[in-house]
């Protein structure tokens, strides 16, 4: 591996150069700190306007990309919606929940059998939570963290997502500025999610299921 | 792959031929091009964007060396690893180094166009790896040995029998006997199949739609779902991306991904949109346990040098193929190499050399549709004007093409000369072809004729038809 070591480092110093040379300017002439002034600042770029309520626009932006929406005005009704869905979807009663700490305050019925745990391949519902929901795409934000598996969000076939919506922002940048709020940097990885997994790869034609959940059920509260 | 761009004619006459080929892509007018069109008119703000993403990627490019070292910095403090590579091969070998490393058997790809720009899948074969893609089109290409003639939609060119033929013979070997032709029969099969590959990968390659400087991440766009397994299962991960991918800020993405999904498939948002940053934290319940970033140059700092530098604003929709007329006709696989359509003809003339991809830059009737529906401004028929231009001057046209093209500049750059001979060359014209109003033959001019029927001209030169018009 010595070898491969000496070539990167040579590579890294190569390709700085020829970009320093091609835009015909020393590593000194450049204000560093207007750069990260900038990224400190992460200014906005243009919003598009939208007239619709924003829960409105929420529910109308899943349905049109096939997913399904449940609302319930209490967490305490989320349970009953949860078991609802998957009588109605021929599912069983066994379920994957991530072990956020909204779903851990849901009274949860005990004809289901939650399992907090990894996924695995044959499991076929799991439920989480979103650290927000955004308005102008109909999108659901995820975040990875030590409860919270990002394989739940793509392994089982259906994915049922829990949403207070106090939590739905206008605008990705939103949903921006709420992670920044947690303080925690970036975790490993943000899933937004805005359908259930689907291929247009034969003839141009959408499929549903193609290798992430085919069903995607947001409940939201409030 | 092997290119084989320097047969661009013989490509596309054959392609031409191909009624499969034809139909697919008769269906990109009302697929692509027509959902694009309704993202449009849905919004007001679409050109706007335009403007400012114009100018953020400019701005990135500007000042490149500096946001890839932030953006290297931030990848090393959230435990990840960068490595840097000038060239294809330099690619290839990090690649399998790391995989060695980690005593991997399986690899899994999630679709890159960087991965079939370095030939990553056949490096990894030769070197032992088991390689899967897990794209569902690139999946269908991999079985079926062909590159992908779409950047978006890789397998576009395929029909459902193709695909039901291809899966029954090379899926037997894995217990499934059944012809299927279903389409959503189809879809699930390769679910299941490639559900296995995913539960058995040491390593995940995918490549990054965008670089964040703010924060180390690596952004991947799918609708799929394959890009956020192959990132989350396999025990390594390893992002390959370009120098031009990354972007300063969070926001900057966000301003680029309103733009990408509705440019490249005429969706608002994909279905999964990505940021992965470093490997899984010791708080996280899963993830990778290393993550790898290969940076490539391969010629791109030599095109921030001159002429062609709009050129690394490329996000890779495909806006620019979906609405050439050329690619509309012929295809991809026409243009003999990965990257087709507008964008390839600038991109594969500089990674391969003008004397390999000398056709591409000349397959284009400069229409500009490509430049009009660019989201991020690239002034496409102008970047290959400059490549006619390099290719004039190195001599690597035509003898007759340069004789004709000295010709006329002569002719052109004396305009008193230059007008005279037209009008007359107008008048005798019209005067020939006045009772057909057509030419069939035509002597100079037997590429043209040779096709089509050259339209006989009314008498009058355009110059001479300006000035009446001014004077009325």
């Amino acid at each position: 591996m010595a070898a491969t070591a000496t070539t990167v480092t040579g590579a890294r110093e190569q390709i700085l150069n020829r970009i320093r040379d091609a835009l015909g300017r020393d590593t000194d002439e450049i204000d560093i700190a207007a750069l990260r002034a900038r990224i400190a600042r992460h200014p906005r770029h243009i919003e598009p306007a939208f007239d619709e309520s924003p829960t409105q626009r929420l529910c109308a932006k899943l349905e049109a990309a096939a997913a399904s929406v449940a609302r319930v005005d209490t967490l305490a009704e989320v349970g009953a919606a949860v078991e609802n869905y998957l009588q109605g979807n021929d599912l069983g009663r066994q379920l994957v929940c991530s072990g956020d700490a909204l779903l851990q305050q849901i009274e949860w019925p005990p004809s289901l059998d939650l399992q907090r745990r990894v996924p695995l391949g044959a499991d076929s519902v799991g439920i989480t939570s979103a650290l927000c929901a955004i308005a102008e795409t109909g999108t659901l934000m995820l975040i990875s963290g030590q409860q919270k598996p990002t394989s739940l969000n793509f392994l089982p076939d259906h994915h049922i997502v829990v949403l207070p919506l106090d939590q739905l922002v206008m605008r990705m940048e939103d949903a921006w500025d709420r992670l920044r709020e947690e303080g925690a940097g970036m975790p490993r990885s943000v899933n937004f999610i805005s359908g259930p997994s689907k291929t247009a790869d034969v003839e141009q034609t959408v499929e549903y299921g193609a290798h992430g959940p085919r069903c995607l059920h947001v409940i939201l509260v409030g | 792959m092997h290119p084989r761009s320097k047969f661009f004619e013989a490509n596309a006459t054959q392609a031409l031929r191909q009624p499969s080929l034809q139909a697919a892509l008769k269906q990109l007018e009302q697929g692509f091009v027509a959902g694009r069109a309704a993202c449009y008119e849905a919004l007001p703000e679409f050109e706007a964007l335009r403007d400012r993403a114009e100018e953020v990627l400019n701005h990135t490019l500007e000042n490149l060396d500096a946001y890839l070292l932030e953006y290297e910095a931030r990848v090393i403090e959230t435990g990840g690893q960068v490595h840097w590579a000038s060239t294809a091969d330099e690619a290839r070998r990090i690649v399998v180094d790391i995989c060695n490393q980690a005593g991997a058997g399986n690899v899994i790809r999630g679709k890159s166009m960087i991965g079939e720009e370095v030939g990553i899948n056949d490096a990894l074969e030769k070197a032992g790896f088991e390689v899967t893609e897990t794209d569902l089109g690139e999946y269908i290409l991999q079985l079926a040995e062909e590159p992908p003639s779409h950047i978006v939609a890789p397998a576009i060119h395929k029909t459902k029998d193709e695909i039901s033929d291809l899966f029954h013979s090379r899926h037997r070997e894995l217990g499934y006997h059944e012809r299927l032709t279903e389409r959503s029969a189809l879809v699930a099969e390769a679910r299941q199949v490639l559900r296995e590959k995913f539960q058995q990968a040491d390593v995940g390659i995918t490549g990054a739609n965008f670089l964040i400087a703010e924060t180390g991440s690596n952004v991947i766009v799918t609708n799929e779902g394959n890009g956020d397994l192959s990132s989350t299962l396999p025990r390594v991960q390893i992002v390959t991306a370009a120098i031009d991918k990354v972007v300063p800020t969070l926001e900057d993405a966000s301003l680029l991904l309103r733009l990408l999904g509705r440019s490249a498939t005429g969706q608002e948002i994909t279905a999964y949109t990505t940021f992965t940053t470093g490997p899984r934290r010791q708080t996280d319940a899963d993830g990778p346990a290393e993550y790898h970033v290969v940076i490539l140059d391969n010629h791109r700092s030599e095109m921030l040098a001159g002429e062609l530098r709009p050129m690394l604003r490329c996000i890779r929709c495909g806006a620019c193929m979906n609405h050439c007329p050329v690619y509309g006709r012929v295809g991809g696989h026409a243009y003999g190499w990965i990257y087709p359509g507008p964008m390839g003809s600038v991109l594969t003339p500089v990674m391969l050399g003008l004397d390999e991809a000398g056709h591409l830059p000349n397959a284009c009737s400069l229409n500009g549709r490509c430049a009009t529906v660019c989201p991020v401004k690239i002034p496409l028929p102008q970047l290959l004007r400059t490549l006619r231009g390099r290719q004039h001057r190195r001599r690597l046209n035509s003898r007759t093409a340069r004789m004709g093209l000295s010709i006329w500049a002569w002719i052109a750059l004396r305009p008193r000369l230059y007008q005279s001979i037209t009008r007359l060359a107008m008048s005798i014209m019209a005067l020939l072809g006045r009772r057909q109003g057509r030419f069939r033959r035509m002597p100079l001019a037997g590429g043209w004729t040779r096709v089509r029927d050259l339209p006989a001209p009314q008498g009058s030169t355009f110059q001479a038809q300006w000035r009446q018009r001014r004077q009325q």
